[in-house]
Order: structure tokens, then sequence, then C-alpha cells
């Protein structure tokens, strides 16, 4: 009892394939003279129409109409490794692999960012393993340098919080991914699922398991849901799944290239207070030397500042190594 | 994602006029799309991010048409439309058609019934999509995207698009009918198995209606033309222009409302006469008995409905003529039980123009 209409048109099938390519023909304009950029007068289309006012009022009301360094960012991003083959055959991404968009959100807490949070998005491909990806989280609280260095500003470690602490987990539907490669990574949920389990607070069974034995298609998700990445023990970025579909002929093919950044937040860089140039390294508390606290400095500014020729500490004052969200610009 | 602004109304108005012309053919699709230069949608100076959001919006929104619980006529009209939107985007590389993996059987589906009912030209369309690599198969049908909305838009369809095909139809199809249809011939072999007389069911056996199977069928199709009809209807008072015709619209849809009136009370008659199939949620309906007209067991009657409706009163005969369906007879020679109803305000209304339909 469906509703189907039947045309009882008896088509010849060469001549319907010819009458099929002429109207596909004439679905394109013919008129190669055609402009895209010009919307004539008398467009039947509401949305043309729409556009053209929209489009109008933007030249009047923008005197230079091009794309700022952020649009170019963007679109570079989101296009450059469009069709991209590897050199090496066996780098190939197969049919059939699942690609999956992930936003991970900086846990930078900004005033302006009250309404959306910034994040990045990262493609990954489905048979990656959990450990690549974390790998390929590029965060600021990863290179910091612990430690007051104003006595001794030549001496700055070359550890960075990378490097001290490895421990990292992923929290999926109710399973702790904890990065074990490295006899100093520690079990960073342990201390959660103790906290869950000591009551009865509500939540089912977490597990802890290896984030190096996981590879994504062996992981369950949901789309849309926020779920969590956790580094240097407090440092904390949700992550959302935004799409999970088939790889495409189109898509980048290099297995290599990926996970693949195409979308990053721009993020002003703080600049040294005396020459508002550069990018600040050096963060100062309690200087006397400084007009404001705390108060940041490029690094030929800061040595200028509160050292003399000899190198000896001139006044008062606390100096960290500074490292700007800003930087992976 | 923010809609195109316009592109809703292009997009219906188009698929409107297509299904105005009836057909599926690509032929006519063709020509309503160059009539309007459709494929100017994507003109307009622009820098290629956001002509790549627009083209992925607009890709979106023509998806929409391409899956149920649209009309047959507008899934094929959706589906030229992506074909038309697909190729004459002005991106490289082109943007992609999304479909979810739940919708995929269905189109798999409609693929098959467009193959079956020989719209070679709706198949072929379809199959230079994929062999153009126009889909991506993503497992949710809308890229999720985070910005804080002020308000929740809502896309509404037009109602004309949507099949009317419902849960009526869905619920007493073929075979549903076909089985009951055994079950009720094997329910009355074993009546007469236990009675004594073998030809015949013992009178104390009788429970049911016999042929409430066809009226079943009837009452489903009866159901189904007048929805086609009020459609009809719809389009048509749509259509007229407003200024001259409204009165004409009104009595129109006024009519359809009697007709409508007339038509649920016909069926709600004849469903009354079976009590075992009198559903739960009618049982609180009121109604009334009349004796039998035949007199062949004056000790049982037969009951008839009252409609509880006296606003709607003007069901006059002309109008219950249009909806003459041709239905079949079949001899009833079992009363029902009597049963009697509490209803005072039942008595004042009174419908002596309803005759019994056998």
């Amino acid at each position: 009892m469906g509703s189907l209409i039947h045309m009882q048109e008896d088509l010849n099938n060469l001549d319907m394939l010819s009458i099929l390519q002429k109207s596909i023909d004439m679905l394109m304009s013919s008129d190669k003279e055609e402009d895209p950029d010009v919307i004539s007068e008398d467009s039947s289309l509401l949305t043309l129409r729409i556009r053209k006012k929209a489009l109008e009022r933007r030249e009047e009301t923008i005197i230079v109409d091009r794309a700022c360094r952020q649009e170019t960012l963007a679109y570079e991003m989101e296009s450059h490794a469009i069709g991209k083959r590897p050199d090496n055959p066996t780098d190939i991404v197969e049919e059939g692999e699942l690609l999956l968009t992930l936003n991970i959100f900086y846990p930078v807490i900004f005033q302006k960012h009250k309404d959306h949070k910034p994040y990045q998005t990262v493609l990954v491909l489905g048979s990656q393993n959990l450990t690549e990806l974390r790998d390929s989280i590029s965060c600021v609280s990863d290179l910091q340098i612990g430690g007051e260095f104003s006595s001794q500003p030549d001496q700055a470690p070359e550890h960075i919080s990378k490097d001290l602490y490895k421990s990292a987990f992923f929290y999926f539907e109710g399973i702790f991914y904890n990065d074990r490669r490295y006899p100093e990574c520690r079990d960073l949920s342990r201390t959660v699922i103790e906290w869950s389990e000591s009551h009865d607070r509500g939540y089912g069974n977490l597990q802890s398991v290896k984030m190096e034995d996981y590879v994504f298609n062996d992981v369950s998700l949901k789309i849309g849901f926020p779920y969590l990445f956790c580094h240097q023990g407090n440092c904390e970025h949700i992550i959302i799944i935004t799409d999970i579909r088939l790889i495409h002929h189109n898509d980048c093919l290099d297995r290599n290239l990926y996970p693949l950044l195409i979308k990053k937040h721009w993020l002003c860089t703080r600049k040294c207070f005396v020459c508002k140039m550069y990018t600040a390294r050096w963060v100062t508390n309690r200087d006397s030397l400084a007009p404001e606290d705390p108060c940041f400095f490029c690094d030929v500014c800061f040595r200028m500042l509160h050292y003399d020729a000899e190198g000896n500490k001139l006044g008062e004052f606390l100096a960290y190594p500074y490292v700007d969200p800003g930087i992976f610009n | 994602m923010s809609a195109v602004p316009g592109l809703q109304a292009d997009c219906e108005e188009l698929l409107g006029a297509f299904q105005q012309a009836d057909t599926v053919r690509f032929e006519r699709f063709a020509e309503l799309w160059r009539e309007r230069r459709f494929h100017t949608v994507f003109y307009g100076r622009m820098r290629a991010l956001e002509r790549n959001k627009i083209a992925k919006k607009t890709l979106e929104l023509a998806q929409q048409y391409f899956l149920p619980p649209y009309a047959f006529q507008i899934r094929v009209g959706a589906l030229y439309l992506l074909y038309g939107l697909y190729n004459t985007q002005l991106c490289q590389p082109k943007q992609k058609i999304r479909i979810a993996l739940k919708d995929w059987p269905e189109i798999q589906k409609f693929q098959q019934d467009l193959i079956d009912s020989q719209h070679y030209d709706a198949a072929y369309i379809f199959r230079k999509l994929r062999l153009a690599r126009a889909f991506h198969f993503t497992a949710m049908p809308k890229l999720l995207n985070y910005r804080t909305k002020k308000k929740i838009e809502e896309n509404e369809f037009k109602e004309e698009f949507k099949d009317p095909s419902n849960r009526v139809n869905s619920l007493i199809t073929n075979d549903v009918l076909e089985e009951l249809m055994n079950i009720h011939d094997h329910y009355q072999k074993m009546k007469c198995a236990i009675s004594a007389d073998k030809s015949q069911p013992d009178k104390a056996l009788s429970l049911i209606k016999d042929d409430f199977v066809v009226t079943l069928k009837d009452i489903t199709l009866e159901h189904q033309e007048w929805q086609q009809n009020r459609m009809k209807l719809f389009l048509n008072a749509k259509e007229t222009d407003e200024t001259e015709n409204k009165k004409k619209d009104e009595s129109l849809l006024q009519s359809e409302g009697s007709e409508r009136a007339s038509a649920l009370a016909r069926i709600k008659y004849r469903s009354y006469s079976a009590v075992a199939e009198a559903s739960k949620s009618r049982r609180h309906r009121q109604v009334r008995l009349e004796s039998s007209e035949s007199g062949k067991s004056p000790s049982r009657s037969r009951k008839t409905s009252r409609r509880p409706q006296p606003a709607r009163r003007r069901d006059s005969p002309e109008v219950r003529g249009e909806m003459e369906v041709a239905e079949e007879t079949v001899t009833r020679h079992v009363g029902m039980p009597v049963i009697t109803e509490e209803n005072s305000d039942e008595e004042e209304v009174s419908l002596p123009k309803r005759k019994r339909r056998c």
C-alpha cells in the first residue's frame, strides 16, 4: 500500500540515455562567460537576493576586504593535507579505514572564553594507537620549566615538564587508558578509581588499562560526549569526538601525517613589557625594577634590565621562565 | 551550523514545482532547474573558506529531503537536486554529501525501488553520484560544532512534502490481512467441528462479526483514500488565489471537515457492530443500541454508533455521497449480545438520516 507514483512511460534505453545526457548538461551553465562572483540583478533565487544585499553592505562598511592572517591560517590548516599521498606505498591508508574528528579543548581559562572555549581539531585514524594521539597533543604546560632562576638565569635547565612528568591518561566511557610506556609513568587514574569505589557514588565500574595496548577501533565512544585527557597530574583537556566516517579518496592518505591537526585556535601571545615586540620568556614577581607584578620580559630585555655587564643580579626579584600559550601559533 | 538564509525557501520552491509537475523524469527536473538558473545559488564574491562552508551547508540541507519521511516524488527530486548541487558547486575539491550509517539501508531500498519501477534515469543519476565518490559515509548525519546558540533553530519542513502513508497503512498491511483471514477461516472451521451441525457453527458460539476482515480492509482503504483526497484538497486550497476564492476555500475545507466527519462516522458505525473488536480506546465512547432491521433474531440486536458531536450535524447525505467506495458484501447471520451503556445525553442526538449499510 505504498504511494509509489507509477510512471507508465516506456522509454527506449538508448533514447533515454541521450535525453539524460542532454538534461545533465542543462544543469550546468552553458555560458562560459559567466562570472561566479557577480550576482545578477534579476535573480529568481531568494538566497542570491539576500546574499547580494549582504555583500553590498559589506562593501560599504569594510575598507579593505581581504583575508586576515587568522583566516588564512584556518584555511591552510583545513586544506593543506587534502589529497596527499605518501612517498612510501606501505604508508598508505587503506580503504575502509575509519577517520575520527576530535576536538581537544585548551585547559587555559580566560574570561573571554566564557561562551565558547577554544579548541584544536585533530583527525585520527581508527587503526592508530592512543599513544600516537597523546604524543601529538601539544600543550603549553608540557613546556613549563619549574623553578626560580633569578640568580642563575643562564642555567635554566634543559628539562621541560614533558620530560619530567610523563604520565597521562585518557578517559573514555568508564575506562581510563593510562600511558605506561616509561617507568616514570604512574597510574594517575588510581586516585579517581579509589575515590569512586570508596563510597557508593553511583559511578559504574571504572577500569584502568594501558594506553599503548589500544587503538581507536577498540575503544567504545560516543559522538558529542565530553571525555578527558589528563597529563602533568593536573592539566586536563576535554576531548569531544565530533565525527566518525569512512576514509575517502580525497582525504590525506599518508599515514605518517596522522594525527592531523586541521584547526587551531589562535591565541595572542603576551609581549615583552619593554620592547613590546618579542614574545615574553620571563616573568618576574616582587620585582623592584618592574612597574607591575607579575611582569613579562623577553630574554634580551630581561637580562639588560636585571643584570649588569658582568652578569650580577641587580635589585630584588624572583624570576621564572615563562612559556606563552600562544607559542604554538 | 547556522543556515544559509533563503536557501530552504528556494529548495522547497523547486521541489514543490517538481511535485506539481507530477513526474519523476530527470528531464523535467532539469528544465525546472534551468528555468531558475539554480546553479547560481553558489555565486557571490567570497573567499575559499566561506565558499566551502556554504557549499557544505547547502548539501546538508538538500540531503535532508532525500530521506524518509518524505514522499517518493520529493525524494527523487532531492536526489536530482543533490546531483545538481554537487556538480555545480565551485569548491575545489568538491564538498561531499554526508550519509549516516542508519540511513544507508533506506537509501539502498530506495534505489532498488527505483530500479523495480523502471525509473532508470533516477537510478542512473544515483549511480553517477556513487561513481563520482560524492558521499561521505558517516556515523551520524550532522557534523557537530560547538558554538552556544542563542536559540535552537528548528527546521520545519513543509507538510505537503511528507509521505501520506502512515501508521494505519503500516499496521494493516496485506500480509496482516491475509493472516487474519486465515486465522478467521480456521476459527470458523473449529467452531463448526465442535458444533452439533457440522456445516454451521452453533449460535451460542457466535461471538464475533464474521466479515470483520473484509470490513477492516474496507476501512483502511477508505482511510487511505480520505488521506489522499485531503492532501489534494489541501494543495488545491493553497493554490487558489486567496482574495478571490477565500469562500470557496472555506467551503472546501468545511466540506472536507464534514466529509471527514461522515467518513469517520461510517468507519465507527461499522466497527461498532463488532463488540469484541471495539478497541480499548473506544470503550468510553457512548453507544446506543438499535433493534435489528431484518428481524431475523429478535432476541439479539445490533449496535449502532452515535457520534457525540452535535456540532457536526451538517454531514448531509450529498456530501456523504462523494465518498462512495466499492465494498464487498457479506451475509451477516449472527447478531450481537445486548449491552446497554449509560448515557442520558445521547438520547438527544439522533441522526435519522443515517442508514445502516451492508
